[in-house]
């Protein structure tokens, strides 16, 4: 059995769950009553990274339906799903399952590597979140519909995006970059107001 | 409440303040009053002021000018404390706010008694080319020493900011199916056709109020006034869905539909008003598909004697002053025009009882202004009033000289063509001349563009109402009623005149750089046909304005002067920004130390508080030595720590190693391709060291990788890098070989590393791994076992840079930390010690290892020696070019090792090495180079290195000399040998 | 300036690394070729850079990781399409988007004799 007791969190001294920045009630002018950003990070998430051998895409899909489950359609980002975004062509992010799972469904048909350390997933939401991405994302949230996954960067540090709602994404970041977006995170976030959850909430 | 300092200017009604809200500022530390809607400009004018600072060369009496952004002259600088000094703000831009500081510039001494007005004096002495040309006397001494700080303390704009900024500003991505730039009437009115036919549009205008001229022209629109019509138009277009942004400039346009805009956020709000972790400025990167200029015009004057004298200001700047502000410029103003344009300010004027004088160019107008005195076919000839303008001569169909306190100059309209001209991406992008409007237009726009308003050369409000439909209709607006226009302000295209007859020095052109109508001739005379020429020579349309008010007059001036049509002379180059944009706005959230964001290892917080100096290696902190208490210096601790390594027990974190898992059947051929040596026979749970090249045939990247079953290997490559080898894997895979059956991925952050050096090496990993057999037969040299250490995946690796008894421990990142205390836990029985960067290099230089400091893109694989390290079985990234024949060159430099000769003595990093003393020490003489140097080395009790030199077999053990150019230049004495220093037999690592 | 990643969409430049002319695809495999020979001359060194439309490799380095092949003006900076950089040398490669007057490079070093 892994022994979860030594495990360590890779975001740093910045991110304490609590208020950060304006306060709540200030922030009224741009997002009304539900104003402000809600920011959550849940240690020891299952991330495995799997991508297709030249030519394999299709076949892999089909496998990750038959084996996890996981109907991804036609490849597409926009095919991605809460638990399966796609970071590339034919190369996706899976989260909640072990490795021993996913080497099973893929097969020889592709990669499966473990990155439930390499990658961090840090989830927003909050009437101000689109505030919080047009300073830190480059990409229009007018084109980009719940569902879909994009790979691209938050403040320079590259990262997959994916938007769960209306006003919720994920964002999967580098380990070792995760200190520094956190910090970032917490500062752009700053002027609507922003709660860090704990994670048992 | 009301103002209870005088405003003598101050008309008792009209205009867009709020008489109910006066406001404290000062100016010169002296005390006034102006309204809430002002700007500084206008509630300096309103108290009576006319001096606002002196001008760049000849230090005269500048005035304001104009009421918007094209100000030349009235710069101002906003003191909030020395981080926060902010020079060169217009003042026609400035916003009031209660207790707002600003101060004049350019003067040396009171703005009044500048003591630099000697140039002025002597100004038919500094004509232009005069700094280029004179100051050769005496030779580059002279001008360094003399010249030089004299004209520094003369010349430039205000004074900087003398701490770092402390503002916060935001970089901001900001969408749009169609950008309009400009919020005038025309503007205005496109935006609201789009938006109603449901496009996305975003209006960006630089004022504070959107609505352009028609909040101070007078005229009225559908029977409503033109601020409520354009309150009225705004509302309409945001409830349609599209956003109006004031107090936003957009200041560039780029390729494929990109435009940069400059929100201001916090200059117009007293500190207090400010709210919390908000931007001062917010520079946005608009992408927008479609983009309407509807910039508007700017007018420009006329060339005269005395025409920068101050209360001489453009026709529209007092027609703005008093309609919007309220404020009656002048008692007895006068009006020079060359068009009809000024005609309409003359009305208003004389409707608020001022005695008006309307001088007209032209002899053959009928207009008539009510209560206005009108002289046909007359020009100004010279303005009088060094502090305030009290008289104007004139002269043509008769001459003459009037007593008056102001002086209101049209020399017709110049569309604001900048930004349509900023982009390359047609094949004609400069503006284009229309001889009938007297006017340059902007260049034929592509099909994303449309132009609306005065910028199409429109002339008059319903003209520019025709454009804006116009505009609509090219990007598929809904119809819209067109308004009905009362009292419309009549507009035509001007007489041709750029100066007047007898102008020469001491009549301007370019305000802010005191260029004169002489200047422009004298630059013709000298030879400078080209327009851009002639801008470098006299300086006209440089510096903070670039010109706005001055670039057409001066071309069309230098078009006389040669003797060639005006769109023959064509304008400068207009490039971005439109107006000033502070650095701070481009950088954003980036700077300091926010510049880039820093990589942390998983045992940065333990190094941290266990007496670690870090050092930025790219993007990663990594410890560069362990201090311990009573340690003088980093040579210490490094030293310290080597000894300790060497004599029993180190470890050092080597997360930061790039790793890349690489998975498929055809994983081994793709390593093939690689690197230079072999790995199809590698057997699994062994790992290989690796050389790849670039396809050019140079070293490119070093590391190990090892083989974890037969279709799965797991790649390491140095630091610096990682994402250079990774790029170059997908690079030759996707673009050679996209058939190769591999696929791989990053596992850099997957992993945590730690190395185990020294002769206890073993024994601390028996003790972490005690069901482990890692003895030399259990775990030989290169080998490689997967474990797990308290149910996480762990991979052991006997690998050694150091040159010692060494093993690589890998385990998740999430529980590297642990694993660390752990290891210094369980090593503490034999002393163990955290090594940094600078023991590694100490090591891995004793044991002749070679990193970035080597590899650095010019070595070849035999110049490193390394040149057995090549299959000759097999082709792979670089083969070919490996042979090329400059790489058997026998004055090809090779790697050596050097070792002081003086126990004392450093050998310099970077050094020039050299086989005789005596020197010229040059290029002539010069064998080669100092790649890396170990400040001390325990092994050889003094300072050693690794060099490049030509014919490095025959300089063994032959005396060599260092000498470091950008140092100290001092020579030292070293002996040459092999630069494996360190058990050349390799008995250690394999033992 | 936008960049039409076939993986990912339009992009901002920001988001890739470029690295010049894909005028030649790699000589094939074999280590006969010698060094000082047209196929690697042409292959590393010889580029016309020519001051109109061009075929470039582009990394989406800050995105999906691909290496593209864009077609772009480079004196005016337009761009009319993009290729993923492994169909781009196929002979069945798919035509780049939006591309009007794209010559196939796989047929002009086929006349190199390669």
């Amino acid at each position: 059995m892994m022994d979860q007791s030594v495990m360590r969190s890779p975001l740093g001294p910045h991110w304490t769950p609590g208020h950060h920045g304006t306060a709540a009630a200030a922030t009224g002018g741009d997002g009304g009553a539900q104003a402000g950003i809600r920011a959550l990070h849940k240690p020891g998430l299952l991330v495995v990274e799997i991508a297709a051998l030249p030519g394999k895409g299709k076949a892999m899909r089909a496998a990750v339906k038959k084996g996890l489950k996981l109907d991804l359609g036609d490849g597409s980002p926009a095919a991605s799903l809460p638990n399966a975004v796609c970071s590339g062509p034919d190369r996706y992010l899976l989260t909640g399952f072990d490795l021993a799972a996913v080497k099973a469904a893929v097969g020889d048909l592709g990669l499966a590597v473990d990155q439930s350390s390499g990658r961090v997933r840090l989830s927003i939401d909050g009437a101000n979140v689109p505030g919080l991405l047009a300073k830190s994302c480059p990409l229009d949230l007018t084109k980009w519909p719940v569902g879909m996954s994009q790979a691209s960067h938050f403040l320079h540090i590259g990262c997959t995006w994916y938007r769960r709602s209306e006003t919720g994404f994920d964002l999967y970041i580098g380990r070792s970059f995760a200190r520094s977006a956190a910090e970032w995170l917490i500062e752009s976030a700053a002027e609507f107001g922003v709660e860090i959850l704990s994670p048992e909430d | 409440m009301t103002a209870s300092l005088p405003q003598p200017l101050r008309l008792r009604q009209g205009g867009l303040i709020n008489r109910n809200q006066p406001l404290t500022f000062t100016f010169d530390r002296r005390v006034y009053q102006g309204y809430e809607g002002d700007s500084l400009a206008s509630a300096l004018l309103a108290s009576g002021v006319k001096l606002f600072g002196r001008s760049f060369k000849y230090h005269r009496p500048r005035g304001v000018f104009s009421a918007g952004p094209e100000e030349p002259s009235a710069l101002v600088e906003i003191d909030q404390g020395k981080a926060e000094r902010d020079p060169n703000h217009r003042a026609t831009m400035v916003e009031l706010y209660e207790g707002l500081e600003t101060f004049s510039q350019n003067h040396i001494g009171p703005l009044e008694l500048d003591l630099m007005e000697a140039n002025d004096l002597i100004s038919r002495f500094l004509p232009a080319g005069f700094y280029y040309k004179t100051f050769f006397f005496g030779g580059l001494q002279a001008w360094y020493r003399f010249y030089e700080p004299i004209i520094r303390r003369a010349a430039g704009l205000g004074r900087p900011p003398m701490e770092a900024d402390p503002h916060h500003y935001d970089k901001i991505y900001t969408f749009a199916d169609t950008l309009v730039v400009g919020g005038g009437i025309a503007g205005l009115t496109t935006a609201l056709s789009l938006a109603r036919a449901g496009q996305s549009v975003l209006v960006c205008d630089e004022r504070d109020r959107v609505g352009g001229a028609a909040l101070w022209q007078g005229e009225r629109f559908d029977g409503q006034s033109g601020a409520a019509y354009v309150d009225h138009l705004v509302a309409e277009i945001e409830a349609a869905g599209g956003r109006v942004l004031p107090r936003t400039t957009v200041f560039g346009v780029y390729d494929g539909g990109t435009y940069g805009a400059l929100e201001r956020c916090h200059d117009h709000l007293a500190k207090a008003g400010r709210r919390a972790h908000t931007a001062r400025m917010k520079y946005h990167r608009i992408q927008a598909d479609r983009v309407v200029y509807a910039t508007g015009a700017i007018e420009r004057s006329v060339g005269f004697m005395g025409n920068d004298r101050p209360g001489v200001m453009l026709a529209s700047a007092g027609h703005a002053y008093l309609g919007r502000y309220g404020v009656r410029v002048g008692q007895q103003p006068t009006i020079f025009t060359t068009n009809d344009g000024g005609y309409a300010v003359a009305a208003a004027l004389a409707a608020t009882g001022a005695d008006v004088t309307l001088l007209d160019a032209r002899a053959d107008s009928r207009l008539e202004a009510e209560g206005v005195r009108v002289l046909r076919g007359v020009h100004a000839t010279q303005a009088h009033g060094r502090m305030g303008l009290h008289r104007v001569d004139y002269g043509g169909a008769q001459s003459g000289s009037l007593s008056t306190d102001a002086l209101l100059v049209s020399g017709g309209w110049n569309p604001a063509v900048h930004l349509t001209s900023h982009t390359n991406d047609r094949r004609q992008s400069k503006p284009v001349y229309d001889a009938n409007l007297r006017a340059f237009l902007p260049p034929e726009l592509v099909d994303s563009e449309a132009a609306a308003g005065s910028v199409t050369g429109a002339l008059g409000t319903v003209d520019c109402l025709a454009s804006a439909a116009a505009a609509a209709a090219k990007f598929g607006g809904a119809a819209l009623d067109t308004p009905a226009v009362d009292e419309a302000v009549a507009v035509s295209a001007p007489k041709e005149l750029w100066a007047v007859p007898g102008a020469g020095k001491a009549a301007f052109l370019d305000l802010q750089n005191d260029a004169t109508v002489k200047d422009v001739g004298l630059a013709a005379q000298e030879g400078f046909r080209s327009v851009e020429h002639m801008k470098r020579f006299t300086t006209l349309g440089m510096a903070t304005d670039q010109g706005k008010t001055s670039n057409v007059n001066g071309l069309a001036l230098l078009a006389a002067a040669t003797g060639r049509e005006i769109s023959a002379v064509g304008t400068t180059t207009f490039r971005p920004p439109y107006t000033p944009v502070p650095m701070g706005a481009f950088a954003g959230h980036h700077r300091q130390r926010d510049y880039e964001p820093f990589r942390y290892s998983p045992v940065y917080d333990w190094a941290e508080a266990n007496g670690a100096t870090f050092v930025e290696a790219g993007l990663w902190m990594r410890p560069s030595w362990y201090t311990q208490t009573g340690e003088a210096d980093w040579l210490e601790s490094a030293v310290r720590e080597t000894r300790a390594t060497r004599d029993q027990l180190g470890i050092t974190d080597v997360s930061t190693l790039g790793k890349i898992d690489i998975q498929g059947p055809d994983a081994a051929e793709f390593l093939n391709r690689l690197y230079t040596n072999g790995w199809k026979s590698l057997p699994v749970g062994k790992a290989r060291y690796g050389l790849m090249l670039r396809e050019d045939g140079f070293v490119f990247d070093d590391g190990t990788t090892s083989r974890l079953a037969e279709d799965h290997f797991y790649m390491t490559t140095t630091t610096a890098k990682a994402a250079a080898v990774m790029a170059h894997m997908e690079f030759v895979h996707q673009s050679a070989w996209p058939d190769l059956q591999v696929a791989f991925a990053s596992v850099t952050d997957q992993w945590g590393g730690l190395a185990l050096a020294g002769p206890k090496s073993r024994d601390c990993l028996a003790a972490l791994f005690p069901e482990l057999d890692v003895s030399n037969d259990g775990m030989p040299f290169m080998g490689v076992i997967e474990t797990t250490w308290k149910g996480h995946t762990a991979r052991l690796f006997r690998i050694s840079f150091s040159g010692e008894l060494a093993y690589e421990v890998a385990v998740p990142a999430d529980v590297f930390d642990a694993f660390w205390r752990e290891a210094m836990a369980v090593g503490a029985q034999w002393d163990i010690t955290p090594y940094g960067l600078e023991a590694l290099n100490i090591l891995r230089i004793e044991k002749g290892h070679v990193t970035g400091g080597e590899l650095d893109g010019r070595v070849s694989m035999d110049d490193v020696g390394l040149g057995k390290m090549v299959s000759t079985k097999k082709d792979f990234v670089g083969k070919a070019m490996s042979g090329r024949t400059a790489f058997t060159d026998p004055d090809r430099v090779k790697m050596i090792g050097l070792v002081a000769t003086q126990v004392d003595e450093r050998i310099i990093g970077g050094g020039i090495v050299f086989d005789s003393k005596d020197g010229p020490f040059d290029h002539t003489t010069m064998l080669g180079y100092v790649t890396s140097v170990a400040a001390f080395s325990p092994l050889k009790d003094r300072s050693i290195a690794l060099a490049f030199i030509k014919n490095a077999a025959d300089y063994h053990s032959k005396t060599l000399y260092v000498v470091s150019h950008v140092h100290n230049r001092a020579i030292i004495e070293v002996t040459a040998e092999s630069p494996h220093f360190y058990d050349p037999k390799n008995e250690k690592v394999t033992g | 300036m936008l960049i039409p990643c076939p993986h990912c969409g339009l992009r901002p430049s920001e988001e890739f690394v470029p690295k010049g002319l894909a005028e030649a695809p790699r000589p094939a495999l074999g280590g006969r070729a010698k060094p000082d020979g047209p196929a690697w001359q042409n292959y590393l060194h010889l580029r016309d850079n020519v001051a109109d439309h061009n075929h470039e490799y582009f990394h989406h380095a800050l995105g999906c990781r691909s290496w593209i092949v864009v077609h772009r003006h480079t004196l005016t900076h337009e761009v009319t399409g993009a290729t993923m950089a492994a169909d781009f040398w196929k002979a069945d490669k798919p035509a780049t988007t939006g591309t009007q007057d794209a010559k196939s490079p796989a047929a002009e070093t086929a006349e190199d004799g390669q």
